[in-house]
């Protein structure tokens, strides 16, 4: 059998309805996601956006109530419609406008484009709701659409979104969109004027949704039928639609839910939480996929999952060997070498001596709160100026490998996969294989960022991946490694609003591959920024930084910071871009143990 | 892909599309950035012979490296093909050591399978079977008299002892039963009355014989491709059972026809079988996309031709059986609605073309047709 990459796991969009909902793992955003209200839902790469999204639709409900549905999916009762925006077709969209003779014509075909995508999306949904299932009992969305309604409704629907099908009926209807979205297609491809199309008759987004849904619920014969729109990457979409289709969600018409997906970050520079007139909490819900702690509940469940259908008994959690670190004894031997360290314990009464066994009462919280940064500040001092070894024990153990992973459904599967395969070999995940799969999948998301380009900038950066490393190395080597010990070391950073466009660029293409995470914090006044993010914990075991929050900094003093380093300690520079060389030139870790 | 014909002299240009020049073809590069296009992926590429034209070694040797490196181009696992007449030197000119077919046994990569064994039984015994875990492949030289006598190059044949020799075998334990058995043949099996517009003296002799005893051998449903006539054709071999072979003309990828006749045209085919149904109903289900090459446009679904570009095979359902449901499902509404039409076009889709044909002449004769855009059924209307 071969063993498969960590990155060989299951793409929801591709997976058939049936086994999407055999293979779902409840989660908690899901039960408010789900709520009959509009709702975004905000999440990086891999983060379980879509897997949700497609849940919510029509078949899937069906399919899951049928089996006994979990909790979550019990209470739905509007009839979700599945729209996905392709990343192709993203690409194609943009090849439209910029070789398009008329930009605003362009602009109008490409909006009829997704809008007749749409309307697809929704007599896909019919379609399975008029075809009679062959289970046994009621069946969820099922209806039953006599010919003579069937073509009432398709009459309207040819009248409102001007289509020529060759029968009034909606295999037919499908066929003159396809064929309708071809001649649009090859009329965008061509760069000609599309002189012929009377496009101030076709309908806008809002009106046509409405319409259809009016003309599909009275054809059903369904007075109070809700449908739910359920609108994936829509950072894909063309521009504008996000923001008409937010404006939907305030007064728009109350027979239809919108429920709309995307990535943190926007091409147009905007953030998810850019609002315009729609009010969040009141005419929607948030759900954040990416702030807070995932669980590590839902890592396990979805572990577990993973085992069983492998046909390996126990539990994911009981294969993961765990490191037999004592930091308190780390702790106290490093005190006794790094007299800032000593300063900072004396200063708050703790004495070296009784590090190991001072209780929470006599400074042992204080120590409990420190001990990660103090054992990672004397790997990096002790390698100043030698290679870069292996990356830490510290860093393996389930939840640490699951909070390296941001507890990502992509990569959790992509990394459990991995390990469950070395089953065959051993009976346990030791903490080498652990830290390996981590590289691993560290490596590879690496290497994507690097094929990001940054714009022209002061700092030299020429890639996300630099900007990244840049961060990564400034609290290494500064907020960590530094001449003084710091219990605040800083390593979380904000935006402002005179961030250059081309750092808060990069910055939204890592948040958006989930390589920079937002966090939910408190920011005062002084510092008076916008939003608070953070790298990857899966960059941590790489350069040796805590898995742990610290304090807050613009970004541009964690961009500049090297470059001043450089004037003072230019050997240090020298050594670490060399160190980093070696460590990506060579994709064999030597794994020593600390 | 079927009957390439790869030429290279200059004054055979017009033999074949796949005509080579300082060892390149424009046909050939269009073709392989056609399927690459297509961005699908196949498990089999099946060539059923006459790779070159009239028995140039240099041909063949340039038409068997185009399919090489399509299969690796478009990673395709397994190539499955036979010699066809133009394949073997059955005119022996070349004039030391004259053997019909010994360039073939000895070119790289080997021919016509990669297995060793394989091929020592196919040269010996004149077929081979392979047990490729999901479905049996019998692959079978009816040229392999050709270069005996100058009667025999005028059609094929399976001689009654090979005949018998590959019947005994797939009766035999050694031979499993698997969902689909796929036999690959350059000429085709039946005589057919389309063959010239006369008798067909082409086919393979023994032929009617094979596939009557090896669809009685109860080891599965049977899927035979052929070449040679250079019509693309599909239907139902005769069989003392109703679970008889589908035969599957593959017509000609690159031969330049001399006249314009219906189902002519030079034409690529990606077959599709669903193998648990074909196993659970006892003969072949799947069904087929054929595209045509236009020399001034390139490879495009065909406009014109025998057989519509999409079309299947499995149904059990009978043409007669399927009108009347029709019409019972219609009643007295003025089209069907979408309910009905699904589950009847799942039947409609699986007929062979033959059977398309049938049904669509009952409709007529009830005032009915089937509604098409774009080659696509969509419906039943009234007439």
């Amino acid at each position: 059998m071969s063993v498969p990459s960590v990155f060989e796991s299951f793409n929801a969009k591709l997976l058939p309805t049936k086994q999407l909902v055999e293979d779902y793992v409840p989660s908690q955003h899901m039960m408010q996601f789900a709520s009959r209200s509009h709702s975004i839902l905000v999440g990086t790469r891999g983060s379980g956006k879509t897997t949700i999204m497609r849940m919510l639709q029509v078949e899937a409900v069906s399919i899951a109530k049928l089996r006994g549905a979990p909790e979550e999916l019990l209470g739905t009762t509007y009839y979700g419609v599945y729209v996905p925006t392709d990343r192709m077709w993203a690409k194609q969209k943009d090849s439209y406008l910029e070789g398009a003779a008329d930009r605003n014509l362009a602009n109008l075909l490409v909006a009829r484009l997704f809008s007749l995508h749409v309307l697809d999306c929704v007599l896909t949904s019919l379609t399975f709701r008029v075809t009679p299932s062959s289970a046994a009992g009621e069946v969820f969305g099922k209806v039953q659409l006599s010919s003579a309604n069937e073509e009432l409704l398709v009459r309207n629907l040819v009248e409102l979104w001007e289509l020529s099908p060759v029968l009034y009926t909606i295999p037919a209807l499908r066929m003159a969109i396809t064929r309708h979205i071809s001649e649009i297609t090859k009329t965008l491809s061509s760069g000609a004027t599309f002189a012929n199309m009377p496009t101030e008759k076709f309908p806008s987004l809002e009106l046509g949704l409405r319409s259809s849904v009016s003309y599909i619920n009275l054809a059903l014969e369904e007075n109070e039928g809700l449908w739910c729109f359920l609108f994936d990457e829509l950072e894909l979409a063309p521009a504008g639609t996000y923001n008409q289709l937010l404006e939907l969600t305030r007064g728009g018409p109350t027979n239809i839910i919108f429920k709309l997906a995307l990535a943190p970050y926007r091409e147009d520079n905007a953030t998810a939480f850019d609002q315009t007139d729609a009010f969040a909490g009141h005419d929607y819900n948030t759900v954040n996929l990416q702030a807070g702690e995932r669980g590590l509940d839902f890592a396990r469940a979805l572990g577990d999952s993973l085992l069983r259908r492998k046909g390996f008994p126990g539990t994911i959690e009981g294969y993961f060997q765990e490191p037999e670190i004592n930091l308190r004894t780390a702790v106290a031997e490093y005190a006794s070498r790094d007299s800032s360290l000593a300063a900072y314990l004396g200063r708050n009464g703790i004495e070296i001596d009784s590090i190991e066994k001072v209780s929470d009462k006599a400074g042992g919280t204080l120590v409990r709160k420190i001990q990660k940064n103090v054992f990672l500040r004397s790997r990096i001092r002790s390698e100043r100026g030698k290679a870069p070894r292996s990356p830490l024990r510290i860093f393996a153990g389930f939840s640490s490998f699951c909070r390296a992973l941001e507890h990502n459904p992509r990569l959790l599967i992509g990394a459990f996969s991995r390990l469950i395969t070395d089953l065959d070999r051993n009976n346990a995940f030791d903490e080498v294989l652990q830290l390996e799969v981590l590289s691993s999948i560290e490596r590879k998301c690496s290497a994507q960022l690097g094929l990001q380009p940054i714009d022209r900038n002061r700092n030299g950066l020429r890639s996300v991946r630099d900007l990244i490393y840049r961060i990564a190395q400034t609290i290494r080597d500064r907020e960590i490694g530094g001449v003084t010990f710091r219990p605040d070391y800083a390593s979380m950073f904000t935006i402002r609003d005179s961030t250059s466009f081309a750092i808060r660029e990069a910055v939204g293409i890592a948040q958006n591959m989930g390589m920079v995470v937002e966090e939910d914090v408190d920011i005062d006044d002084a510092v008076s920024e916008k939003r608070a993010l953070r790298l990857s914990y899966l960059f941590s075991h790489r350069f040796s930084i805590p898995d742990i929050r610290g304090r807050i900094m613009p970004i541009e003093r964690f961009i500049s910071r090297i470059k001043r380093s450089n004037k003072v300690r230019p050997h240090l520079a020298d050594t670490l871009v060399k160190a980093l060389k070696n460590e990506q030139d060579d994709d064999s870790h030597q794994l020593e143990f600390f | 892909m079927s009957d390439l014909h790869a030429v290279t002299a200059k004054g055979q240009s017009d033999t074949s599309y796949l005509s080579y020049y300082d060892g390149k073809s424009e046909f050939a590069e269009r073709t392989l950035a056609f399927l690459k296009g297509l961005g699908e992926s196949w498990d089999l590429l099946v060539c059923p012979g006459d790779i070159t034209d009239k028995a140039d070694q240099a041909n063949f040797e340039y038409g068997w490296t185009f399919i090489n490196r399509l299969a690796g181009e478009l990673s395709i696992s397994k190539i499955v093909a036979v010699p066809g007449n133009h394949d073997h030197n059955s005119r022996l000119e070349d004039v030391i050591g004259a053997d019909p077919k010994i360039h073939m046994q000895y070119i790289t990569p080997q021919f016509p399978t990669s297995v060793d064994s394989l091929n020592e039984h196919f040269w010996a015994w004149r077929w081979c079977h392979e047990d490729a875990q999901l479905l049996n492949i019998v692959q079978i030289d009816t040229s392999a008299f050709h270069g005996f006598s100058s009667s025999e190059r005028d059609h094929g044949r399976i001689h009654p002892r090979t005949r018998l020799h590959l019947i005994n075998h797939v009766k035999s334990a050694e031979y499993p039963v698997r969902a689909l058995n796929l036999l690959v043949c350059h000429h085709h099996p039946i005589p057919l009355p389309i063959v010239e517009g006369r008798d067909d003296y082409q086919a393979m002799a023994g032929g009617s014989e094979l596939v009557t005893e090896l669809s009685s051998a109860n080891k599965g449903a049977w899927f035979v491709i052929h070449g040679h006539i250079h019509m693309h054709y599909i239907y139902n071999a005769q069989s003392y059972t109703s679970e008889g072979p589908i035969v599957f003309s593959a017509g000609s990828v690159a031969y330049k026809s001399q006249d314009d006749g219906a189902g002519s045209q030079n034409q690529i085919h990606s077959i599709e079988i669903d193998l648990e149904l074909s196993k659970t109903n006892g003969s072949p289900y799947g069904t087929f996309v054929t595209w045509e090459y236009q020399p001034t446009i390139g490879w495009q679904l065909p406009v014109q031709g025998a057989l519509t570009w999409r079309g299947g095979f499995g149904s059990s359902e009978r043409p007669t059986k399927l009108a009347n449901l029709i019409q019972e499902r219609l009643g007295a509404d003025k089209q069907l609605k979408t309910a009905d039409w699904l589950e009847l076009e799942q039947m409609i889709l699986h007929l062979i073309p033959g059977d398309l044909n049938a049904l669509e002449q009952r409709l007529k004769d009830s005032g009915l047709g089937l509604a098409k855009d774009e080659n696509r059924y969509v419906g039943v209307r009234r007439l």
